[in-house]
């Protein structure tokens, strides 16, 4: 099937070659070898994206070196931050990583004047993501900003409005979107096949152990006059401007507006009330480190009911989505929290087409190996409660097969070049960030109910 | 000042960071972004973890290829040299065999089925061909059949990579344990540690370097003889393999641990990174290799 070739074992420890030689029988398993029989040349496409990315923090590596190397066509061209160091730092380990100069800015204005951009990631504090999107988006430029749009309601309004208004992509980071997993979820087992019947419950959670804090970079060397200028009063700021409350938008943004997201895309529906009750008695930062909130929904099936919370001194039982139906139930997550659940009163036969299909398994995988259908292996031992697991996906348009922060970027960058539509666009993102403040009012409101009208979600 | 001790749970065990030296509001903060970052390499490098490259691996059908994670590249890479220098005794192909003998465990496969599902693996285990791109990381599927699980050397990768980091940021004495399986210490004075078999119980001293177990204590028979897709067999109750690198005591303490004693010490004298082996097999404890000049 293949030829191997200089694994770079052998003349690096030629102390080894014996060893080496003994292996040669090995043909199949785990090689380090070159296929002949496979093209590999993933990376070359006509149309190139030319992008800059704005924030060279630690979400800002990730876009750059684990997300844009594996999008193909996607071409980094600068980088902008407001901290010498982190810019400089990006501009070496990019040049060491791919041959390639990329330039490296302070101001962003400056960089859009001078660059010939296709896109901007903005990966920034929150407070700045407003005027830098509205900004790029009236000069011609396609953005993707990382969640969540803004600290404050009225600027997230302004990023969606701009988007419609320009008609310029507008893509927030809240990758799930672009998970193929919950893509299948939603599409076909949720939609397609309706396996679950009515969702009458969701309940998420996002727990750890603690908000760890950063501490300055000593190879950072701050500029306090730059500092200020750009919006930041102390040197903490700069490293955990999470927990200023003029900064950014505390832990309901940063972790729950991704899994009251999913709540809303799954139900196909938006909260019409809120309560939420929140604190920030355990780390005495100016955001809430524990809040937990309802949200009532009117789904196209009937009522439903979210429930959410955010515990920052344990990390007892993880993060995951949860959703419960009439027919079955199911936990999903981007950690090791999936499984599907069949209600009892629902036959087996009568998710037999979806085993079929292939789209679910049971039995932790080894259903195959069984001697029968379900259930009988002879009299041994109790028998753990059956569940299924997602088992193939397939049957969507698309399937990206990636990560899902390089997949949710890849549609990004693919509708740019005009293939794909945005799988979650500004103002779809908007809606969920009405719901966010929403609860961020109930939680200053003292345990109110908040009531969400249909104009609060709309953007003119 | 003394030293603090941070623990966090991931990879399915409790790890742990000691750091001398330096004060509790710095230590914290080293511990925080160590652990962040564990947890980061566990959601890359886990087969339980569906949306990982080591999942995606695991779903390849034959002529597809898929790009990695940098870390799950490396990683791979690492396993491949073990699984060279130990004639394949160090296997990271054995995700299948595993799920079986859980499921057999759990009471979903009989005996019967179980024996017959191990049969089928190891021949579709056969079958299975990955081939990891020497120049890109990238894998292709030749063959498919091959399920990747590096529960054998994922703690240990991540404890080198911890300590990287650790040192870029010049913090100088710490010490990482992996749920007791695999302890890396990076430290001016040797730290004791207690190699413990039933009638006898050692102390050894570590400065440098890194000591990783195999065993059947915590887990149950869960290391499989690639050759014949065996956890019954028993020629030790426990390994120890000493390294100046974790991700090699924790490979190789995971290939030794189906090894005859000659095969080992064949292998130890022949690969500069291990400094120690020592077994139990009778209650006692025995160092079976030692490199000339010991490095602790």
């Amino acid at each position: 099937m293949g030829r191997e070739t200089n694994t770079g074992m052998e003349s690096d420890k030629s102390g080894r070659r014996g060893f080496l030689k003994k292996s040669g029988a090995l043909g199949a398993g785990l090689i380090l070898a070159n296929p002949f029989n496979i093209i590999s040349n993933p990376l070359n496409t006509a149309d190139e994206v030319k992008v800059a990315l704005v924030g060279c923090g630690g979400r800002g590596g990730g876009v750059a070196f684990a997300n844009i190397p594996k999008i193909p066509g996607c071409k980094l061209v600068a980088v902008c931050d407001i901290v010498e160091s982190r810019r400089e730092g990006f501009k070496a380990r990019h040049k060491k990583r791919t041959g390639k100069s990329i330039n490296a800015y302070e101001d962003f204005y400056q960089m859009l004047d001078k660059e010939q951009l296709d896109a901007v990631v903005l990966t920034t504090p929150d407070f700045w993501h407003m005027q830098h999107t509205v900004d790029a988006l009236e000069a011609g430029i396609h953005v993707y900003c990382e969640k969540a749009m803004s600290n404050k309601l009225e600027d997230a309004y302004k990023m969606a409005a701009a988007m419609k208004k320009t008609g310029k992509l507008l893509q927030i980071g809240r990758q799930r979107r672009s998970n193929d997993r919950y893509r299948f979820m939603y599409h076909n087992l949720l939609k397609k096949e309706e396996m679950f019947g009515r969702l009458t419950h969701a309940i998420g959670q996002w727990n750890r152990s603690q908000i760890w804090t950063q501490r300055p970079n000593k190879k950072d060397k701050l500029d306090f006059k730059t500092l200020k200028k750009y919006g930041f009063d102390t040197e903490d700021q700069v490293y955990n401007w999470r927990n200023y409350k003029k900064l950014g938008g505390g832990v309901v943004s940063d972790l729950g507006s991704h899994q009251i997201d999913i709540f809303n895309w799954f139900f196909d529906a938006y909260p019409k009330a809120v309560y939420a009750t929140g604190n920030n008695s355990y780390f005495g930062f100016e955001q809430a480190d524990t809040m937990a909130t309802i949200l009532e929904y009117e789904t196209p099936k009937g009522p439903a009911i979210g429930i959410y919370e955010n515990i920052s001194n344990s990390r007892a039982i993880g993060v995951y989505e949860r959703f419960v139906g009439d027919n079955g139930a199911f936990i999903i997550s981007e950690g090791k929290d999936n499984k599907i659940y069949r209600e009892s009163r629902v036959k087996s036969s009568e998710w037999k087409h979806l085993i079929d299909k292939g789209y679910i398994d049971q039995y932790s995988k080894v259903a195959k190996y069984k001697s029968k259908e379900s259930g009988d292996s002879g009299i041994k031992e109790t028998a753990p409660q059956i569940a299924y697991d997602i088992k193939d996906i397939k049957d969507l348009d698309i399937i990206y097969n990636l990560p899902a922060h390089t997949a949710h970027l890849k549609n990004f960058i693919e509708a740019v070049r005009g293939v794909e539509k945005l799988n979650y666009d500004a103002e779809m993102a908007f809606k969920s960030e009405v719901c966010i403040y929403k609860i961020h009012d109930a939680i200053n409101a003292g345990g109110d109910k908040i009531k969400i009208t249909e104009d609060d979600y709309k953007v003119i | 000042m003394n030293s603090l001790e941070y623990f966090h749970d991931a990879m399915a065990t409790n790890f742990s960071l000691k750091i001398a030296g330096i004060e509790s509001s710095v230590s914290e903060h080293v511990a925080g972004l160590c652990f962040q970052r564990l947890d980061e390499l566990e959601m890359k490098l886990s087969r339980f973890v569906p949306d990982s490259d080591v999942s995606r691996i695991n779903r390849m059908k034959s002529g597809e290829e898929i790009m990695l994670e940098e870390e799950v590249y490396d990683c791979l890479r690492l396993a491949i040299e073990v699984s060279l220098l130990t004639n394949g005794y160090f296997d990271v192909g054995t995700a299948e065999l595993s799920d079986i003998y859980r499921g057999y465990q759990n009471g979903i496969l009989n005996e019967f089925e179980y024996s017959n599902a191990i049969s089928t693996a190891m021949s579709e285990k056969a079958e299975g061909s990955l081939y990891l791109n020497p120049n890109v990381a990238m894998i292709h599927c030749v063959a498919d059949g091959l399920k990747v699980d590096l529960g054998g050397i994922g703690k240990g990768y991540a404890l080198d990579l911890l300590k990287e980091y650790c040192l870029e940021n010049e913090f100088e004495n710490f010490s990482f344990n992996a749920g007791g399986s695999t302890v890396l210490v990076c430290e001016e004075t040797p730290t004791k540690f207690k190699l413990s078999a039933k009638n006898e119980q050692i102390d050894i001293r570590i400065a440098h370097a890194s000591v990783s177990s195999s065993g059947t204590g915590q887990q149950g028979n869960h290391i499989f003889n690639p050759a014949t897709g065996e956890n019954e067999e028993r020629i030790y109750d426990r390994v120890w393999v000493c390294s100046p690198q974790a991700g090699y005591s924790d490979a190789f303490a995971t290939a030794f641990f189906s090894m005859q004693e000659r095969e080992i010490q064949e292998v130890s004298q022949d690969v500069e990174e291990i400094n120690w082996v020592a077994v139990s097999s009778d209650g006692t404890i025995k160092f079976i290799y030692k490199k000339e000049k010991e490095l602790i």
